[in-house]
């Protein structure tokens, strides 16, 4: 397997916002949530490179719908160990795949400080 | 919760759900009799359809037997029946919670007569909506 602890392989180095210090989600965790998207939702013929970081997926953009916002909740929670509970604060994390990237970092990030 | 199958918006002859027999946050668990003097069936609809209704009648009261007004099956897919099933089999049912989010909720069914499974499928199901 390419990556056989799934809840921790992308951390390493994290990239700082040179505008204002925010720490960002390590590209290779967004291309990987791209990867994931693409094989779960079987987008045929699409590559990671064919999805900007903040292309939106659901209003226009990939024009995901609410079957598909489910599949990303489970690929969630089987990839990265990520129970999505609270919806309402999680919602606006589904915007775009930076969004989502920052969404798995904060998550795991506090499941680490916390074990 | 015990009281929603007679809550449910489906009745005899379209109520699939026979019994109750577990129920948690996650998932539930019933059974579905096949009868040889099942109406539908007498009018001709596959007693398999049935089967499917079942257990996405229990999906709906895993995701809204508490709550008042009645969810839509949206969608059903990745559903398979293996055999015909026959009149006094008893099909055990057990239907998983496996996401929800934004009003929809995805299940996983399964169905089994004496420990085999037999027919399984997705459900994915809707929220009333808000008043």
């Amino acid at each position: 397997m390419l990556f056989p602890t799934p809840h921790s392989w992308w951390r390493g180095a994290r990239p700082i916002d040179a505008n204002g210090g925010k720490t960002l989600a390590d590209p290779i965790l967004r291309r990987r949530i791209k990867e994931l998207l693409i094989e779960r939702l079987k987008f045929e013929d699409m590559t990671p490179d064919d999805i900007g970081d903040d292309d939106s997926l659901f209003d226009g953009g990939l024009g995901l719908d609410s079957i598909d916002a489910l599949e990303i909740v489970v690929m969630l929670e089987s990839e990265f160990g990520i129970k999505v509970k609270n919806e309402s604060s999680a919602r606006e994390y589904f915007r775009s795949i930076a969004s989502l990237a920052d969404f798995v970092e904060a998550r795991t990030s506090k499941a680490q400080t916390q074990a | 919760m015990t009281t929603w199958l007679r809550l449910l918006p489906h009745q005899i002859p379209f109520r699939a759900a026979s019994s109750m027999l577990s129920v948690d946050d996650d998932s539930i668990e019933g059974s579905f009799l096949c009868t040889a003097d099942d109406a539908l069936a007498a009018g001709g609809m596959p007693i398999d359809v049935m089967l499917i209704e079942a257990m996405a009648q229990f999906a709906g009261g895993l995701a809204f037997g508490d709550r008042p007004g009645h969810g839509y099956l949206s969608a059903i897919d990745r559903c398979s029946i293996d055999r015909m099933i026959v009149a006094g089999e008893v099909v055990a049912i057990r239907v998983d919670r496996e996401a929800d989010f934004g009003g929809v909720f995805r299940f996983r069914g399964r169905a089994t007569v004496d420990g085999v499974e037999i027919a399984r499928g997705r459900f994915y199901l809707a929220a009333p909506p808000l008043n």
